[in-house]
């Protein structure tokens, strides 16, 4: 008997038990306990309704200004550029490249530009957006998951994921990952049965083929995630009693969605510049693909023992669900390879927390593992004797809940109380903060914005671009400013590909002034490697055609374009090493011929390749670090990335990173100002930055040069 | 999402035991009980990297910036505070940075003023490197000071430092 054959007699079975057990037919009861029923069997809708509504009531009676006091620089320019460059009708995926896609965009943009865009209207929306979306993307979810238990169950899964266990912090609660989860159990859903015919097939397909458009368009994560998640269910359902009858339908059904996927991608195509150009598909597989060394950042030795934590403890829950399906003959096909598919993407998600182990994305990437084992939990009661199993899984539970878990701040009664106080009075920015484009903010960050935004008001058109190094495209916003530069932060723009678009796209652009945040002051180091050394092309494309006009916070510089610099500025370099190295050891040192003064060479350049196995792509590369012996006897150390198995270009300054600053001088002699000893020797150590990390298994330096850079004589 | 079978079916059990009740009862009292006692959300205790320097503003009437410096020194090796600062009003300018160990001036530095223009200061970055010898191990007072003319003086940064062993 085919397992389509018999997961439907099971089915019907049951539902002839359930009739049996029944006092009357639902149709004969009176019309108000009709609608009552109703009602109850859409609950979890009505509680997921609530909830926004509460999330709206809670955040949108709040008055503008609003507190802010910080902004997080880094996230928040991001966000905020999302929102101008909508505004600009410059759209992700077709004029500019980010980690996200068009979709993200425009749900995000939507409400803070229909309600006049500010810095208050975007932190307003911001958080309605975040939790509407989480609201609605876990009430769909569960509703498909546990569409077998009665809605009470799912009333109570959608409270316990949105009050205790969402991670929510700023955006970074992720719809790249929540959207794939909801995918994932729509794929689980409407997986076709193996005598199903073409007329049930097609439209799975569509929508199949709809929602992972969706996802791409979302973000290339969410694309990837949503493909897998197709995958992973069609590949989970075949695991069990393979028969040809159901291989058949499984491949039909896949080909079909790849069918319909085809007018999808052609419509993207059209949507981004031409139904042949593929370059939105480029962008976001660069995107994917050079996250993950570039952006790798490692997971803190405190945070292993509770990432695995969570990981076993779901772990163990989906092991006794397999025990209770393995010693219960009743249970379908079905149903074993829904489990097996929940367990396969709720691991598969853990990619995120591997590739980016810092605590945010550690919550995020282990999310969907817990979400998808607590619906497995929930959903035990298909299996027999149902009330008593069910009731010690809600013990469970809520024991795993209590004992890890509070609940989210938002949902503290106490928390409400007072916001709705602080609401109701305030009309100005209190004593201490100052209001700037709807915020009140503490002294630091208003002097910032305050100067920039009134120096770009007054020096140029609200036509004109402005460029940004390293990722203050804030500063932009609240000049209400497009900032130059086809890929949205500089440091995305890894790899050959993005590097050469966005020097590309700020040539053809050539903003009139620039924004740059100096290091350590004004930009933090993203895992401690330095802009310059991230980005070095960009940051040399900055300082060959800008100077430093004016310093309107310690840090902050206002550079002007200088095409008479650009045109006397040179570059030149010096080889250092007297042969190629080809297997370069951890540690080996490497001596440097006659290198030359602090004052004579401003950078060192590295050409090497690192070779990794294959399986660093299951986890991430090493971390790179430059150590240096100086002339004074000082040992000084500097992180680097590396792109594996492909030639790579390190550029360090082997001296205080502070003093890079200097180098937007319009004046050559101040470049070099500070302590520079001369360079004796340096090594790498390949850092192994933590415990998922792949060391390289061979590294070739090809060259290490000392570069100058210089300005030639006037002309004139 | 519910097709009309399931809620059709829901209707129809009806409350025959205790069996029935229990498991709603159970777990939205449990919600509710969580609720109240209010424990911390996971995403907050989870750990964050700790730099050993921190950057902290400097927004003061006269000059503002900001001062980098170390949470723990190793004996033996170097004390290295450094910052950026900008004067307020262009026209007073500190000529020292002095640094200041449990009170008692331990090194200073002499400010290199870059060229202003009209009524913009330019900012000026200055460092102290201290080699940390004779200090006994433990929690220090750390005091960093800005020196104008006539021996004025602005207080820049007051924080400890833990000298480790």
């Amino acid at each position: 008997m085919p397992m389509g054959q018999q997961f439907e007699e099971i089915e019907r079975e049951k539902n002839a038990t359930t009739t049996t057990a029944t006092l009357q037919p639902a149709n004969s009861l009176p019309v108000s306990k009709r609608l009552l029923a109703g009602f109850l069997g859409c609950a979890d809708l009505f509680t997921a309704l609530l909830l926004m509504a509460f999330v709206a009531k809670y955040f949108l009676s709040q008055h503008l200004p609003l507190i802010i006091r910080e902004i997080d620089f880094f996230d928040n320019s991001w966000e905020l550029d999302l929102v101008s460059k909508a505004r600009q009708g410059i759209w992700l995926g077709r004029d500019a490249t980010f980690t996200y896609g068009p979709l993200f965009q425009w749900l995000f943009s939507w409400a803070p530009l229909r309600h006049g865009m500010s810095l208050g209207s975007f932190y307003l929306y911001l958080w309605v957006f975040q939790y509407w979306t989480i609201i609605l993307i876990l009430y769909g979810t569960g509703a498909l998951l546990l569409r077998r238990q009665p809605s009470w169950v799912r009333v109570f899964y959608l409270l316990l994921l949105v009050i205790f266990w969402i991670p929510v912090y700023w955006v970074l609660f992720d719809i790249k990952l929540l959207l794939p989860l909801f995918f994932f159990a729509v794929f689980l859903r409407m997986l076709p049965d193996s005598n199903a015919g073409f007329s049930s097939l097609w439209w799975r397909a569509a929508v199949a083929a709809m929602l992972i458009a969706a996802g791409c368009l979302t973000s290339g994560d969410a694309g990837g995630y949503s493909i897998a998640g197709f995958v992973v269910v069609a590949g989970c359902s075949l695991l069990y009693k393979p028969t040809w009858v159901k291989m058949a339908a499984i491949a039909k059904y896949s080909v079909l969605t790849a069918a319909f996927f085809i007018p999808w991608i052609l419509g993207i195509n059209w949507a981004a510049g031409g139904i042949l150009n593929f370059h939105f598909w480029r962008d976001s597989s660069e995107m994917v693909t050079h996250y993950r060394w570039a952006q790798a950042v490692r997971m803190l030795p405190e945070m292993a023992p509770i990432f695995w934590l969570g990981v076993t403890l779901c772990l163990l829950i989906f092991a006794g669900q397999g025990i209770v399906f393995w010693k219960t003959g009743a249970i379908t096909m079905r149903t074993r390879a829904t489990w097996l598919a929940m367990l396969s993407f709720g691991l598969l998600t853990l990619q995120t927390v591997i590739v980016s182990s810092e605590k945010y994305h550690v919550a995020i990437g282990l999310f969907p593992l817990i979400a998808l084992a607590s619906a497995s939990l929930l959903d035990a009661a298909e299996a027999g004797d149902s009330r008593k199993k069910l009731t010690v899984c809600l013990i469970i539970i809520l024991a795993l809940t209590g004992s890890l878990t509070g609940p989210n701040h938002l949902f503290l009664p106490r928390n409400l109380s007072h916001m709705n106080a602080t609401a109701a009075n305030l009309q100005a920015c209190p004593r201490g903060l100052y209001e700037i484009d709807q915020v009140c903010l503490l002294t630091e960050n208003f002097s910032k914005l305050q100067a920039v935004r009134d120096f770009l008001t007054q020096h140029t058109s609200p036509s004109d671009s402005i460029g940004v190094f390293p990722y203050q495209n804030i500063y932009g916003f609240v000049a209400r400013r497009q900032v130059a530069g086809e890929v949205l932060q500089h440091y995305a723009a890894a790899g050959n590909y993005l590097s050469s678009r966005q020097i590309e796209s700020l040539r053809k652009v050539q903003p009139a002034w620039a924004i740059y945040s100096a290091e350590p002051w004004q930009s933090v180091t993203m895992g401690e490697v330095t802009g310059f050394t991230r980005t070095p092309y960009i940051w040399l494309y900055w300082q060959r055609w800008y100077k430093d006009e004016l310093d309107p916070y310690p840090g902050v510089m206002l550079l002007h374009r200088d095409a008479e610099r650009g045109r006397r500025w040179s570059m030149t370099s010096i080889s250092l090493l007297t042969r190629p190295l080809s297997n370069v050891h951890q540690g080996e040192k490497i001596l440097l011929r006659g290198t030359p003064s602090g004052d004579d060479f401003d950078f060192i350049k590295i050409d090497l390749q690192a070779d990794y196995p294959w399986w660093w792509k299951l986890g991430k590369p090493s971390g790179f670090v430059v150590r240096l012996h100086l002339e004074n006897g000082e040992d000084r150390s500097v992180r680097a990335i590396v792109q594996p198995n492909h030639p790579y270009e390190v550029w360090i300054y082997p001296w205080e990173k502070a003093q890079l600053a200097n180098y937007f001088s319009p004046n050559m002699e101040e470049w070099r100002s500070g302590d520079r000893p001369r360079v004796q020797s340096l090594w790498f150590e390949s850092w192994p930055v933590d415990w998922i990390s792949v060391s390289p298994s061979r590294v070739t330096v090809r060259d290490v040069q000392a570069v100058k850079l210089l300005l030639q004589p006037s002309s004139k | 999402m519910t097709s009309e079978n399931d809620k059709t079916a829901e209707y129809r059990r009806q409350p025959g035991s205790y069996q029935f009740w229990l498991p709603p009862i159970l777990a939205f009292a449990g919600l509710g009980l969580l609720l109240a006692l209010g424990g911390e959300n996971w995403l907050y205790p989870l750990p964050v990297p700790h730099p050993n320097y921190e950057v902290l503003p400097v927004t003061g009437s006269v000059l503002r910036g900001e001062v980098e410096f170390p949470h723990n020194i190793q004996s033996g090796g170097d004390l290295r505070v450094h910052g950026l600062l900008q004067s307020v009003d262009p026209s007073v300018q500190p000529k020292q940075i002095a640094l200041y160990l449990d009170n008692k001036p331990v090194a200073v530095t002499e400010i290199a003023l870059r060229s202003s223009e009209g009524q913009n200061a330019k900012p000026w970055y200055w460092h102290i490197n201290l080699l940390v010898k004779g200090i006994p191990p433990g929690e220090h007072f750390l005091l960093v000071r800005a020196l104008g003319p006539n021996r004025a003086a602005v207080d820049i940064l007051q924080t400890t430092v833990r000298v480790l062993n």
